[in-house]
């Protein structure tokens, strides 16, 4: 008898409601590991999450995954910090020993407690904010941190690529029910942009706080293989490691020639991006005066309603991330002015709707920046004790120091 | 019907098998929801 | 997508238990009428549901008629559907443009201006989006009425025919079901199934997705990324891309089939197979026989044999399935590679059936094959897997592919 007539065999002589017994069981097992799953820290020794723990190489941390890594970190009594944000708080360019957050950790001492929830191309309701909100009621004394541009507002469930985090935290009932972000994620799902996959979205968070599909998975894809093979996971013949084992492979700019940080190729798109944080929100005056283009700040007004409920603003510091002096230096005199006052008012506007709000690198020299945005670990510890006083300040402000 | 046959036929094994394909169809379904979770690529014959 | 999406999971995951739980079979078939529906129009939406409905009622009044000129008209306006669906645009955009430059816009132009409404805003015309799953409905359709011309009887209880309409596991890619054969399966679902059923449906539906999800996607990552450096790839590499191709069309479609006729069997329902391992065919005619059983055997008896099939001498019979292959080409898509890669499958088909015809050499070849089942495999499926470098890419690019197979720049 070959294998092929045994496998007919056994296939003709099913006991379906075993097998059926063995579908459910098989399944339910799976539910089960993943409840288990999500409360594990899977990351061990967390620094941040690297190109193989994020969407650009499909994996998608849950908000169990981040809860859970605030919660082995932690020791009792120290306040909570979380840096949302994107690549520049991710600290790209910055090799994982000398990331920004590390310093920012050894600054504020060991009263706090800094983790890295920032991901590449995220914005201030993205990730991190996630799992702070989630966290609210277990680290009350918690402050979130992350960076935006001049003039730019968010989505209050987040970007496109991010999105999942939210939703994920929203059907396992882990977010605060703020009527004033309903409305404002209401409003924004009615446009088609926003709106194209939602149902997909819902629907597969809403099994997922049953199932618990994402914890299971990302448990095996991290721990013990890889499930989801791609060109963007190295190694076409290893494809099944764990993800644990890849290095983070974060370069340091520092390292690297002036000639590839600051791409000559580059220069005018860079311009373009830089002249982009202030040519909009400016005209000048008949005296030749910078003043407000009302509508892009009203519109920033608008695109700011909603995003973290009311009990939450006030633990929230919005960075302003200024550009790398080397292409502010190529600017007009006057439209440094304008850049300059553009970070300002955005950091006052800010403030002005409740939140905390600090712009940097207005003192930083080309040799802090990697690129036009993101820092070296040079400008990292720099960024590092700007913001350690400022959370300070928080701290004391907020009352967590009080309670100590 | 010879004795591998005979073997293949009886009760525990068909059970025994019947519940180890029954748990792998479990564990893909599981799988399953969370594949989903990444862009899948459409269906070739949709498109027909 | 469809089937591998979160909403279809859940659909599925409450309607296939509430079926189950109405025992009753008269409240099983409308519930799954009514679901087949939902499913219908959250998939294709009204502009794509009303048609569907327009053309389903027609099919099933002129049915009911059994009427040989009404069916007939039903036919043509099934077959007229299709046509201006899914080919109006290539007709004027490609064929017209073909013969005149000048004709095929001026067409549009025409067409547009006498129906303003239907102009999308980018300029495209709307009407000439095809409804989702149209070749499927236009094939079940005149398959019905032509059924019905010939004696059979037409399907009464307009549940019966909405459900062979939109049954949602074969709705949108097949396989193509039969009416006779469809109803009673139907029947006996809605009466009888059973946990053999389920535990059956739930296997087929696993190997499905592990074709899909693990295998033809994964294939698919492959090959877009190795595809366009084809020609700075070693010989050895590009022979396994080449099988990676093959391997990805017959994962992904015969993975389609297993998901919808294992969710058929969920509901107790048994149609029929779509594949039976193309790839270990000795022959083309082994191939069709075991490739997308359910088109091939449609155009055979719906084209092919109509048409005169061989029963009219050589050339006749060479003719009938030159045009019948064509067809199955221009079913796929209306391109010129999907007409190549039919006539291409069209006429390897011709030959292998009457190279024996030769004086001679074709005795004396069908000899040797004959004592050779590997050559005749290993030849029948190179054939089939050239074909499809013509079905995936433009003309041009697949013959560059073909030749640098055999080592020819």
């Amino acid at each position: 008898m070959t294998a092929v007539e045994i496998f007919r065999q056994l296939r003709s002589a099913f006991a379906p409601k075993t097998l059926i017994c063995g579908v459910l069981i098989g399944f339910g097992a799976l539910c089960l590991l993943g409840r288990q799953a999500a409360r594990e820290n899977l990351h061990k020794h967390f620094i941040r999450f690297t190109q193989w723990t994020g969407p650009e190489t499909k994996y998608y941390p849950t908000v169990n995954e981040m809860m859970a890594i605030v919660r082995a970190k932690i020791k009792p009594g120290q306040i909570l910090v979380v840096v949302g944000g994107n690549s520049v708080l991710r600290g790209v360019g910055q090799p994982p020993e000398r990331v920004w957050t590390k310093y920012l950790q050894e600054n504020l001492g060991d009263g706090y407690c800094v983790v890295n929830f920032a991901f590449n191309g995220s914005g201030v309701t993205d990730g991190g904010a996630v799992a702070a909100e989630a966290l609210r009621r277990e680290f009350p004394r918690q402050i979130y941190m992350a960076n935006a541009a001049p003039t730019q507002g968010s989505v209050p469930d987040g970007s496109v690529v991010y999105r999942f985090m939210f939703w994920d935290a929203y059907h396992k009932g882990l977010l605060v029910d703020d009527p004033a972000r309903n409305a404002a994620i209401h409003e924004s799902h009615k446009l088609p942009y926003y709106a194209e996959g939602m149902n997909e979205l819902h629907a597969r968070e809403w099994l997922d706080h049953w199932f618990y599909f994402q914890d299971f998975w990302n448990d095996i894809t991290l721990v013990k293989f890889n499930t989801v093979w791609g060109f963007y996971v190295p190694g076409l013949t290893k494809f099944l490691q764990p993800r644990k084992r890849l290095p983070d492979p974060e370069p340091d700019f520092l390292a690297m020639p002036m000639s590839s940080r600051y791409v000559e190729a580059n220069l005018e798109a860079e311009m373009l991006n830089v002249r982009g944080c202030s040519v909009y929100a400016y005209n000048k005056d008949a005296e030749g005066k910078w003043q407000p283009y009302t509508p892009v700040w009203d519109q920033f007004f608008a695109a700011t309603k909603g995003l973290f409920p009311p009990e939450l603003k006030q633990r929230t510091l919005i960075l302003m991330s200024r550009n790398s002096p080397y292409y502010i230096r190529r600017l007009a005199p006057d439209e440094q002015e304008r850049n300059d006052l553009a970070y300002l008012d955005a950091v006052k506007n800010w403030q002005k709707i409740g939140y905390a709000s600090m712009d940097y690198g207005s003192d930083f020299t080309i040799d802090d920046y990697g690129d036009r945005t993101h820092l070296t670990w040079h400008g990292g510890v720099k960024l590092a004790k700007l913001v350690s006083v400022k959370v300070g300040a928080m701290s004391q402000e907020l009352g967590y120091l009080d309670k100590r | 019907m010879n004795p591998l046959e005979t073997f293949l036929k009886s009760a525990p094994v068909k059970h025994a098998f019947s519940l180890l394909v029954g748990l792998a169809v479990g564990v893909l379904f599981h799988y399953l929801l969370f594949r989903l979770t990444l862009p899948v690529q459409p269906f070739i014959y949709v498109a027909f | 997508m469809i089937f591998n999406t979160y909403w279809f999971i859940l659909f599925a995951g409450i309607v296939i238990p509430v079926f189950w739980m109405l025992k009753k079979p008269f409240l099983r078939v409308p519930f799954l009428a009514v679901a087949c529906a939902v499913f219908h129009y959250h998939y294709a939406g009204p502009a794509g549901m009303a048609p569907i409905i327009a053309l389903g009622a027609l099919t099933y009044v002129l049915g009911l008629t059994r009427n040989r000129f009404a069916c007939i008209a039903g036919i043509i306006v099934s077959v007229l559907a299709l046509c201006f669906y899914k080919y109006a645009h290539f007709l004027t955009g490609e064929v017209l443009t073909l013969i005149n430059p000048a004709w095929g816009p001026a067409v549009e132009v025409s067409a547009k201006k006498l129906l303003p409404g239907l102009v999308a805003p980018g300029g495209s015309i709307y009407l000439f989006v095809p409804p989702l799953g149209m070749s499927f409905f236009a094939f079940e359709f005149v398959h019905y009425l032509y059924e019905v011309r010939k004696g059979a009887a037409p399907l009464r209880n307009p549940l019966h025919f909405l459900l062979f309409a939109i049954f949602f596991p074969t709705l949108v890619a097949g396989p193509i079901k039969r009416f006779g054969q469809f109803v009673p399966a139907l029947q006996d679902g809605a009466n009888n199934v059973n946990s053999a059923d389920v535990a059956e449906g739930l296997r087929r539906i696993a190997t499905g997705f592990i074709k899909k999800v693990i295998i033809a996607d994964n294939l698919t990552l492959a090959i877009d990324y190795y595809v366009p450096q084809f020609e700075a790839l070693d010989l050895l590499t590009r022979w396994f891309i080449f099988t990676l191709i093959a391997m990805r069309i017959l994962m992904d479609f015969s993975g389609y089939s297993d998901i919808a006729i294992g969710l058929a069997r969920l509901l107790g329902v048994k149609i029929p197979e779509n594949f039976n391992w193309p790839y270990a065919a000795k022959s083309i005619q082994d191939f069709w026989q075991r490739w997308h059983i359910s088109l091939s055997s449609w155009i055979r008896d719906y084209v092919y044999i109509p048409l005169g099939g061989n029963r009219h001498g050589l050339v006749r019979k060479i003719l009938n399935g030159l045009i019948a292959f064509a067809l199955v080409g221009l079913w796929h898509g209306p391109a010129w590679n999907f007409v190549i890669w039919g006539l291409y499958h069209g006429l390897g088909l011709a030959i292998c059936s009457n190279y024996a015809a030769v004086p001679s050499a074709g005795p004396k070849l069908q000899g040797w094959l004959a004592r050779s089942p590997r050559t005749c495999w290993v030849a029948t499926q190179l054939f089939a897997w050239l074909g499809w470098l013509v079905f995936f890419y433009p003309v041009p690019q697949a013959l560059r592919m073909a030749g640098l197979l055999f080592g020819v720049k």
